[in-house]
């Protein structure tokens, strides 16, 4: 077993954990993604109707939904706490600075904050969790549009607040930031690397973090301004 | 192309000892050939200093002809100073301009403390090729050269691998001073060879366990050390020494 904890506490170890769970976090953010195109639909009443027939479906799943749910907790888990290791590992490696340091490579700038980036998430998704999954007309008034409040009616309540929608465009910016440097690397990490693929994954990387970050962003902010302009 | 003289500015990094601070130095190097190399240049600034009965300035250096990996300096910011694929030995003067300003400071990682000035201590290194950058070959008379077939792809990469001079460049490149880029030369360098093959295994697994125990840094995969590195050793070798760890991990025995 003591295998298991070297590699888990290796620097390769650590940095695998976290290309294999950021890797799945991709996937789920993809199914995500697909299912808040719904809201880009113009008619009201089919918009509303296929964005909680996703949610039910969702919901339907009872047990395989918690499942899922666990899931996801452990992969957050594993690359944050990786993560936070990491970079603080990473600090006192490098004590003592330069005076002067002029880059030599060609990395952009998202990969010299993933911390920042990253952390901006973990706070996001606390919001996005409390309001969304847990708030249901417990932070505030909801009117439902028929009836009784649906998901719709909380994530429309919610997206007419401009305080968090902008909350939300600047972490899918953060997430488009993240993912920028982070889909390439998860390859790297893993050893995948090949003179034919690398620079396709690494342009299919980069496609992917501007379709998923600025898709969402593009979905927040046309629910803003459909209510704005209502 | 002519030579000619030029005057520059140099502030250096000055610590008498590993337990002392240091801080930076200003002096004025006047009337130097662009035709000298840089660390000709230093020797004029010392013999300089040691005319005013002052403390000759400390930096590593044996060949001067980029094969020994002993120079270092990071040079404006650059590890091995403008220009790519050379060492601190082989800049020349003619890659500044008169009345420049240059900085000169020490590779900077925990891992590679001050001894003096800008000589650091890279023993880290050394410790790292012991805990397995070699092969176990009882060493008879030598075989026939063409006896193990070796293919075309495989010797080059080993080659270009093997060009590591083990100057921790890449280390004082890279914002979390890893060791990456050197480590995996090495396992680069012997797991391509049918002779290094029998122990890859076992080598990657204690090569990276010493490395991690030295205190260098986690590859953030901003090949920053690829671009400073003067035999231009490419990431492709970490990406190999990820991969033959991770199934090192999974196959080896124990
Ligand atoms: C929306 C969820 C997230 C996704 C999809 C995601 C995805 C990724 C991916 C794919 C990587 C690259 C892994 C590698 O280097 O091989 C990565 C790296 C990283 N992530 Fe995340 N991440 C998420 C959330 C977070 C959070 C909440 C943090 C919080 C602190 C974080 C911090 C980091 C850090 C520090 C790195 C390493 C950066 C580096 O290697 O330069 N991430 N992430
Ligand atoms: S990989 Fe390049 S920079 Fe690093 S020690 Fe070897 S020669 Fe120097
Ligand atoms: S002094 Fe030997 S490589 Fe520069």
């Amino acid at each position: 077993m003591s295998w298991i904890f070297k590699y888990v506490n290796s620097s390769i170890g650590k940095k695998q954990l976290m290309a294999v769970t950021g890797g799945c976090l991709l996937g789920f953010l993809l199914v995500h993604f697909v299912g808040n195109c719904t809201l880009l639909i113009p008619d009201e009443a089919a918009r509303a109707e296929a964005f909680n027939k996703v949610a039910d479906t969702y919901a339907s799943l009872k047990f395989l939904l918690y499942v899922a749910e666990a899931g996801l907790v452990v992969l957050f888990g594993v690359h944050i706490v990786n993560a936070l290791r990491t970079w603080r590992e990473n600090r006192a490696a490098r004590a003592a600075g330069y005076e002067v340091q002029t880059r030599v490579g060609d990395k952009s700038l998202p990969s010299f904050v993933m911390i920042y980036t990253g952390t901006f998430l973990l706070a996001w998704l606390v919001l996005h969790i409390l309001t969304f999954k847990f708030g249901k007309g417990v932070f505030a008034d909801i009117i439902p549009h028929d009836g009784q409040i649906t998901l719709y009616d909380v994530v429309s309540f919610w997206f007419s607040q401009s305080w968090y929608a902008a909350i939300y465009v600047i972490a899918m910016l953060c997430l488009g930031f993240h993912l920028w440097h982070g889909v390439g690397s998860v390859f790297q990490t893993l050893g995948l690397r090949h003179p034919k693929y690398t620079p396709i994954i690494e342009f299919c990387g980069k496609c992917y973090a501007a379709l998923i970050g600025g898709g969402n962003a593009i979905i927040v902010i046309t629910c803003f301004l459909r209510e704005a302009c209502k | 192309m002519a030579e000619k003289n030029i005057s520059v500015t140099l502030k250096v990094w000055r610590q008498a000892s590993a337990d002392k601070p240091g801080k930076f130095e200003t002096y004025k190097v006047k009337d130097v050939s662009t035709g000298s190399s840089f660390l000709e240049m230093l020797d004029i600034l010392n013999e300089e200093l040691q005319k005013e009965g002052k403390e000759p300035f400390a930096f590593d250096n044996d060949c001067r002809e980029g094969i020994c990996g002993m120079c270092s300096l990071v040079i404006n910011g650059v590890p091995h100073g403008p220009g790519r694929g050379i060492t601190t030995c082989q800049l020349h003067m003619r890659s500044f301009k008169d009345g420049d300003v240059i900085v000169v400071e020490p590779w900077r990682a925990s891992a590679f403390p001050v001894i003096r000035d800008c000589v650091v201590n890279r023993d880290a290194f050394d410790r790292i090729i012991q805990a397995g950058g070699f092969t176990n070959i009882n060493a008879g008379s030598a075989q026939d050269a063409n006896a193990i077939p070796i293919g075309k792809a495989d010797a080059d990469a080993a080659m270009d691998a093997a060009a590591c001079i083990g100057c921790g460049a890449c280390v004082a490149a890279c914002k979390n001073a890893s060791a990456m880029l050197f480590v995996s030369a090495k396992v680069t360098h012997l797991a391509r060879l049918p002779q290094g093959q029998v122990e890859k295994r076992k080598r990657v697994l204690a090569m990276v366990a010493q490395m991690d125990k030295e205190g260098f840094g986690n590859c953030t995969n901003q090949y920053e050390c690829q671009a400073a590195c003067p035999k231009e050793i490419s990431v492709d070798c970490i990406a190999k020494m990820n991969r033959e760890y991770l199934s090192a991990t999974v196959v080896e025995p124990a």
